[in-house]
């Protein structure tokens, strides 16, 4: 094999594996609806064809190990829709470790190698699937026999012609299951093989299908009904439904399509009589005669087929480190416009200045538009979690309901990726030690079943992320003591309700032994917090005592780049995001009134906000007699103001992250080059307000605390 | 072909199994087999019933008859299904 061979296979097999993924998305969504509701049949359906398309795709790859174990799946899931099986929780419990394990088994393929382990795995939960089935299938079959005949009589007898594609049964579906669904629709009066196409044995191809089935079932459904139970096979034959009142014309079509030639006709028609027996249609009866021919209707399938290629274009499936290297290039083209509007402006030439506005706003649009190809709803990510939440809530017996919404909320693909093991982190604990046992939530007057809410919507260039629960809450107390304990704080603090919130972010606090109600499992929330801060993101928990607590994690858009706000302060650049910058306006005679004071608070309109020079706090000394600003910027809720030097106007910023030297810097969240080629940093807002607001209470050195 | 050729068919009658099982009926059928004994099959499906149709077919067209015998539940079931329980009903009578 050539290189370039391996390189295309390894390419559609990656491929492969993301579709598989997401059929195993859908596949365990769908278990999950059919727990909760046994009625949604279509939620039966959904799982059966996940199944199936991960056992077919995997086919083609010749990953036989899924294969294999897929079928034991999707068997079983063929009972039980046609209700030989009722969906016990034995059957559940089962059909999800399945999926597990189907994973598993295509991890094994991502990687390249087996394990003998998973194989002993494959082989007993495929032995357990087909004992389920098959202690089913023996009782479940006489009491449908026996019932069917009493409801038969009075309804019209339908009769119906298949004739099967060739992959029908490579496609895993098996003509057999679809037939013997069809009895719960009514009684299958008879039912004969045409086997006239099946070749000769040393000829046959044994995967292929070539058989015909024509059957009279006698029905009270109607026509949809009856063609919906073919619905899967639609692609892999051809279905003829002929309905109680059929006309002569119609069945003289359907054996004209069905029958090349008269001995074939004839053999048709016989079948037909046979079938039928002394209730034939007098179409049948009469037919014996009639020779001529009829054209043939034409052939459905194409129809369907072209739909079905239409559907397919609308994705294109792109190797992330191409978008990463165009979103790179991006980037570069953004520094390159600014300075080009920077010599522009220098040179004081109108035309170029046009010019390279123009080509600003290209770059601009060229920008969001590349950023937009990263960007993935959320949802997928909070589907995930209906399994976590059953798994977890059945651990500890607990009955909790999910709500997701704001499941289409977009955010970039690596923030989706990396923000999954912090909210699993989150979730978990909400249902560990948020919501309460049953007997406590009824004693404490709430409903039994506790509420578990995770929910996304995009606010001022963020991305909110929240998790709530409606349980006991977080318990001050206890909190605040753990922290003494730990020096965390001083003994003699003095913290608001949401200081308080905030320790049990701190390192060191939750994870020693099970003190609070959100204690953890080996990680702390602070490896959550700083997972999140990773992100450029922050996360911060609200909680009233007894009505339950939401855990708010707000991430940037994107990682990239933002649209800047540039501020001049003592001779240095610094770049706030856009986004957040509310208004400016001149420096209150509040902040004039103490120059030496690093933070304070001021008047806007009648509203008391905390402010934070920032010549003092970055240790400049403010330039005496000029006009300073401020800029007031807000970050969800909060609101405060900066002081700056000079306001130097909108900037389009690549964020370059800091080397590691500087990570220690807390109110510095990156840096980034600007047109002229010198550099300006870019500052962490939230870093910002949080010595805002906690110097406007404290009294310590600022100086002290960020070194 | 005046003595029996007796030729079991075992395990999974089924499409994961497909190709090894025509394999062995292709050969045991050029073999001469007269007599398929079915009692040792776990599971049938449709690719299963197309093999024994088309062993029975290629019987008839060399002229010998091709008894299906001991047939098992799984295989019954199916032919049942599919209306083709005069495969085994010749098994049966012989």
């Amino acid at each position: 094999m050539t290189t370039s061979d391996e390189e295309v296979l390894a390419i559609a097999r990656a491929g492969f594996l993301d579709e598989a993924r997401e059929n195993l998305q859908q596949f365990e969504q769908s278990l999950l609806t059919m727990e909760s509701d046994p009625a949604d049949t279509e939620a039966v359906n959904s799982a059966f064809r996940a199944a199936h398309t991960i056992k077919g795709t995997a086919g083609m790859f010749g990953f036989d190990a899924v294969v294999l174990f897929t079928h034991e799946v999707e068997s079983l899931l063929d009972h039980i829709r046609e209700g030989q099986i009722a969906l016990s929780e034995a059957a559940m419990g089962l059909l999800l470790k399945s999926r597990d394990q189907m994973e598993r088994l295509l991890s094994e393929v991502g990687q390249n190698h087996t394990d003998p382990a998973i194989a002993a795995d494959s082989d007993s939960l495929g032995h357990e699937l087909r004992e389920l089935r098959g202690s089913a299938g023996a009782t479940a079959q006489s009491p449908a026999a026996t019932a069917a005949p009493a409801s038969a009589s009075a309804d019209g007898v339908w009769h119906l012609s298949l004739q099967m594609g060739p992959d029908a049964l490579r496609n895993g579906l098996d003509p057999a299951s679809f037939i013997r669904y069809l009895s719960t629709l009514g009684e299958v009066q008879g039912i004969r093989t045409l086997s006239h196409r099946l070749p000769d044995l040393s000829e046959l191809d044994p995967e292929g299908c070539y058989l015909g089935f024509e059957i009279r079932l006698a029905s009270a459904s109607d026509r949809a009904t009856i063609e919906q139970v073919f619905e899967f096979l639609r692609e892999d034959c051809d279905l003829v439904v002929l309905a109680p009142d059929a006309s002569s014309e119609e069945f003289e079509a359907l054996l004209a399509k069905r029958a090349p030639d008269e001995a074939a006709k004839a053999e048709l028609l016989a079948c037909w009589q046979q079938l039928a027996g002394p209730d034939a249609p007098p179409f049948i009866e009469r037919r014996a005669e009639k020779t001529e021919r009829r054209v043939a209707e034409p052939e459905r399938r194409s129809g369907t087929k072209e739909r079905r290629g239409g559907d397919e274009t609308r994705f294109i499936r792109v190797r992330a480190d191409k978008l990463d290297k165009l979103v790179d290039l991006i980037g570069e083209l953004v520094i390159a416009s600014s300075g080009a509007q920077l010599v522009a402006t220098r040179e004081q030439s109108a035309t170029f200045g046009e010019a390279a506005l123009r080509i600003h706003d290209l770059v601009q649009e060229a920008r969001d538009g590349a950023l937009g190809l990263r960007m993935v709803p959320i949802g997928e990510t909070f589907t995930r979690f209906q399994r976590v939440v059953r798994d977890v809530s059945k651990q500890l017996g607990k009955d909790v309901e999910l709500e997701i919404s704001g499941g289409d909320t977009e955010l970039d693909k690596s923030m989706v990726e990396t923000i999954a093991d912090p909210l699993m982190h989150l979730v978990r604990n909400s249902l560990d030690h948020g919501i309460e046992p049953t007997e406590e939530r009824l004693a404490a007057g709430k409903p039994a079943r506790g509420h578990l809410a995770l929910h996304a919507y995009h606010e001022s260039g963020s991305v909110v992320i929240e998790v709530s629960d409606d349980g006991k809450g977080l318990n001050r107390e206890r909190i605040l003591a753990k922290a003494i304990e730990r020096e965390l704080v001083p003994a003699n603090a003095e913290l608001s309700d949401e200081e308080i919130y905030q320790l049990i972010f701190k390192p060191g606090f939750s994870t020693a032994e099970q003190v609070t109600n959100l204690s953890g499992r080996g990680v702390g929330m602070d490896v959550v917090k700083r997972n999140v801060e990773a992100l450029r993101g922050q996360i911060t928990v609200a909680s009233q005592p007894g009505r339950g607590a939401t855990m708010q994690i707000r991430l940037p858009l994107t990682l990239a780049i933002i649209d800047g706000f540039l501020t001049a302060v003592g001779g240095a650049s610094y770049v706030l995001p856009l986004d957040i910058v509310a208004e400016c306006i001149a420096v209150p005679a509040e902040c004039m009134a103490h120059p030496e004071r690093v933070t304070g608070t001021f008047d806007l309109r009648g509203e008391v906000l905390p402010y934070l020079d920032l010549s003092l706090f970055y240790g400049h000394t403010p330039p005496h007699g000029s006009r300073r600003s401020l800029v007031l910027v807000r970050d969800g809720v909060t609101r405060f103001g900066l002081v700056v030097d000079r306001l130097l106007g909108e900037h389009q910023t690549v964020i370059k992250p800091l080397s590691p030297i500087f990570r220690h810097l807390k109110a510095i969240s990156g840096s980034t080059i600007l047109g002229s080629g010198e550099v300006a940093l870019v500052m962490d807002v939230p870093g910002l307000m949080a010595c805002a607001i906690a110097s406007t209470t404290r009294q310590r050195p600022l100086a002290q605390r960020f070194n | 072909m005046s003595t029996a050729i007796d030729t079991a068919l075992v395990g999974s009658l089924t499409i994961p199994y497909a190709i090894e099982q025509h394999t062995l009926l292709r050969d045991a059928m050029a073999a001469g087999t007269s007599v398929l004994d079915l009692g040792g099959i776990t599971e049938c499906d449709t690719s299963g019933v197309q093999l024994l149709l088309a062993a029975t077919r290629r019987a008839q067209s060399q002229h010998v008859h091709l008894e299906l015998r001991n047939a098992s539940g799984a295989v019954r079931d199916t032919l049942q299904r599919y209306g083709l329980e005069s495969l085994l009903s010749k098994a049966q009578s012989t």
